[in-house]
């Protein structure tokens, strides 16, 4: 926390008028509760009238981390984004190592088919929780992944709010995306 | 749905206008949960009045038309001699169904408007008698030697005169004295005003009060009249066309024989659903607290009561009906919360019954019976998020009912305890991003700002926010939740007055200290 936090703050929103029957105004603000409750203290006698700093970060409950969709990994159907991949596989062949990209039971044959049991089992291992809250990305969380199948993982798995390990992937939405951020509550240690 | 076992209860019924016996075979019975769309009756009895492709109407013959879907609590009351209470708008035959009843059956029965009732109407002029003690000149209004009582407008009487009829109701006594000779006891009333938002309280009668809570657990039978729009074409035709005309002796006969009938079939049926009925009983109870109709242990006896009777008054009647049907209509037929102008909405009954059926089929290991029957909302919550076997669904259904249930602040730290223990993660896309949309705004401040006049409650309301979180302890991260938690309620304007800014914040310490104990 930089800053203290602008949490009420009473501003006439007009010079003085006397008798103009224009009733008296108030802004209230919420911003935080660090502000808040630096200026209260013992016998603090509520916040309205009082004003506060601005605050650049706000305090959240939690760890943020970021996941960004490199240029070069973006693509606008699965198969294009199966070509890039195929394109990267071989340069880092160890990160998935023995994957097979058809080499499935029920032999999947469409490139969509083919990717969404890539995402699957790439959701699997990720080391998070099962579920976690979607943040819009900021520069200042640290950047957890720019391996595309990842954060293809992160990005085709998260509704508006949330993202769900369990969840179906929605490959269009997903790779519509560039950068989000989970944010992982404290009792669960995220490791890279 | 399959059966696994079969009771194989044979009932033995008389008909003694008939003189003929029936073995009535009640295949399906052995829980209530088996296959709900079969009848109560396997269709082997050879008694015509119980063949399930031959069910004759029991009222309409009295001249009382459209009454089939409350046939079986009517008749169940009758069979029972528990306290009747019809409650419907005016123009329905409240009183011309209780009169034609009372007329059939060849009652000695008293009308009385409850509205305009003193209580010399009821027991006659007080009289010293010879031997000093206290006697009451008989009129032919008072309530002495009647074999049945209708108490008109019960709504509308002044509460010292319902006060005075409640033993009546109760325990057939007057003064003390009780009336040997009555048998029923019947009232009716229009529906009174609900007070609340979510119910179509343009239905209520501002003159007609809600019934004390303790006078509308009196009645066993609570029963609501059907609405002109649910009568077939063919009924409406009748109804405009119906004239007065006396109650012919064959159709009395038919309603004495299907009461004496309703009887025996109670009297044979009760041992061995017991069990069934008594678990349906215990199972829905916490189902419908959560659904804000809670019951008192009397109710939850009569329940059990009405539910065994309307079953016995569906085999009479219809044998076709499901034994879930019965049940459901004995439910809804044995709330009171009507007569107490308290919404019971439909849906939410059929979601309990619905609810408390698949709990009968339920393994007694299923950790969902264990949920549901969890009264309260939190630790319902707490037990849904241990309960790791729970499939996907079902635990999304039971945590998006929970929260729902759960009051401002308490249902900000349920869902907080969804995203820590991860448990998030097992629910369903939808239900998830809603738990999500009210996260965001806890984990993180949400800032907002906001012009209020000086004189508007809301300013008011925020004082107490800003008096409240000046007691929290920035130090402590939790401290922060809860502070956001209050201040993203107080933008969704969803606190309404400075109480429920305190009643919320109460509520979240409690329930977080709650969930994280666990």
């Amino acid at each position: 926390m930089k800053n203290t936090v602008p949490t009420v703050s009473t501003e006439p929103l007009a010079p003085l008028l006397h008798n103009s029957g224009v009733p008296p105004r108030t802004v209230i603000a919420y911003e935080g509760l660090a502000g808040m409750a630096r200026t209260a203290g013992p016998g603090g006698s509520g916040m309205a009238g009082v004003s506060f700093g601005k605050q650049q970060a706000p305090q959240m409950y939690g760890t943020p981390i970021r996941f960004r969709l490199e240029p070069e990994a973006q693509a606008q159907d699965a198969a294009e984004f199966l070509g890039r991949l195929r394109g990267t596989w071989s340069e880092s062949e160890d990160q998935h190592d023995g994957e097979d990209l058809a080499g499935t039971d029920d032999q999947p044959s469409s490139p969509e088919k083919i990717l969404i049991i890539m995402i699957n089992r790439q959701a699997r291992g990720l080391p998070l929780p099962d579920g976690c809250l979607v943040i819009p990305a900021q520069d200042h969380h640290p950047l957890w992944s720019t391996d595309p199948l990842t954060v293809l993982a992160i990005f085709s798995k998260s509704t508006r709010s949330v993202w769900l390990r369990a969840k179906y992937p929605t490959i269009a939405a997903g790779l519509q995306l560039r950068e989000v951020s989970l944010l992982v509550p404290p009792n669960f240690v995220v490791t890279p | 749905m399959l059966l696994k076992r079969r009771w194989g209860l044979h009932v033995r019924t008389h008909r003694a206008d008939r003189g003929n016996s029936d073995d009535l075979e009640f295949a399906h019975m052995t829980d209530l949960s088996i296959d709900l769309a079969k009848p109560i009756l396997a269709p082997r009895s050879t008694n015509p009045a119980l063949n399930p492709s031959q069910r004759a109407p029991l009222l309409e013959p009295l001249g009382l038309i459209g009454f089939e879907g409350i046939e079986a609590p009517i008749l169940a009351a009758l069979a029972t001699d528990k306290p009747l209470l019809l409650i419907g708008p005016h123009g329905t035959a409240k009183s011309l169904l209780l009169t034609r009843i009372a007329q059939a059956l060849k009652l000695d029965f008293r009308h009385y408007n409850a509205s305009l009732l003193n209580f010399d109407d009821l027991i006659g002029f007080p009289l010293p008698g010879a031997d000093g003690r206290l006697d009451y000149v008989r009129t032919p209004a008072a309530i002495w030697g009647a074999g049945a009582v209708i108490f008109d407008e019960i709504s509308r009487c002044r509460p010292d005169i319902q006060n005075k009829l409640f033993p009546i109701i109760h325990e057939r006594k007057v003064q003390g004295i009780a009336l040997p000779d009555l048998r029923y006891r019947w009232a009716a009333m229009n529906p009174p005003c609900i007070d609340d938002d979510d119910a179509s309280s343009t239905e209520g009668y501002l003159g007609s009060e809600p019934l004390d809570a303790a006078l509308a657990d009196r009645f066993a039978f609570v029963v609501e009249m059907p609405a002109w729009r649910q009568f077939s074409e063919r009924q409406r035709l009748a109804i405009i066309r119906a004239e007065d005309t006396p109650v012919d002796e064959a159709s009395a006969r038919a309603l004495a024989d299907a009461i004496a009938l309703t009887r025996q079939v109670i009297a044979s049926t009760s041992a061995p659903l017991a069990e069934s009925v008594a678990n349906y009983v215990q199972a829905i109870l916490p189902l419908l607290a959560q659904a804000r109709l809670e019951l008192s242990p009397r109710r939850a006896n009569l329940l059990y009561q009405v539910i065994l009777s309307v079953i016995a008054a569906g085999v009479v009647i219809n044998p076709a009906m499901a034994i879930s049907d019965a049940t459901l209509l004995a439910l809804k037929c044995a709330l009171p919360q009507r007569a107490q102008g308290i919404a019971a909405p439909e849906i939410k009954i059929l979601a309990a019954h619905k609810e408390a059926v698949r709990l009968m089929t339920a393994n007694a290991n299923d950790p969902l019976r264990a949920i549901l029957l969890t009264t309260d909302p939190v630790q319902r919550l707490r037990v849904a998020v241990c309960a790791t076997s729970l499939p996907k669904s079902e635990f999304s259904r039971v945590v998006a009912d929970t929260l729902a249930e759960l009051p401002p602040g308490a249902r900000e730290a349920g869902v907080v305890h969804l995203f820590e223990t991860g448990s998030v993660g097992r629910l369903v896309a939808s239900v998830a991003s809603d738990a999500g949309e009210t996260y965001a705004a806890i984990a993180a401040p949400k800032p907002f700002s906001e012009t209020v006049h000086a004189s508007q409650p809301r300013l008011q309301i925020w004082k107490r926010i800003t008096t409240l979180l000046a007691k929290l302890n920035p130090a402590d991260a939790r401290a922060h939740l809860q502070a956001n938690a209050l201040a993203s309620l107080f933008a969704r304007k969803a606190l309404h007055s400075p109480e429920d800014a305190e009643r919320a914040f109460r509520q979240f310490e409690t329930a977080d200290k709650a969930l994280r104990s666990a």
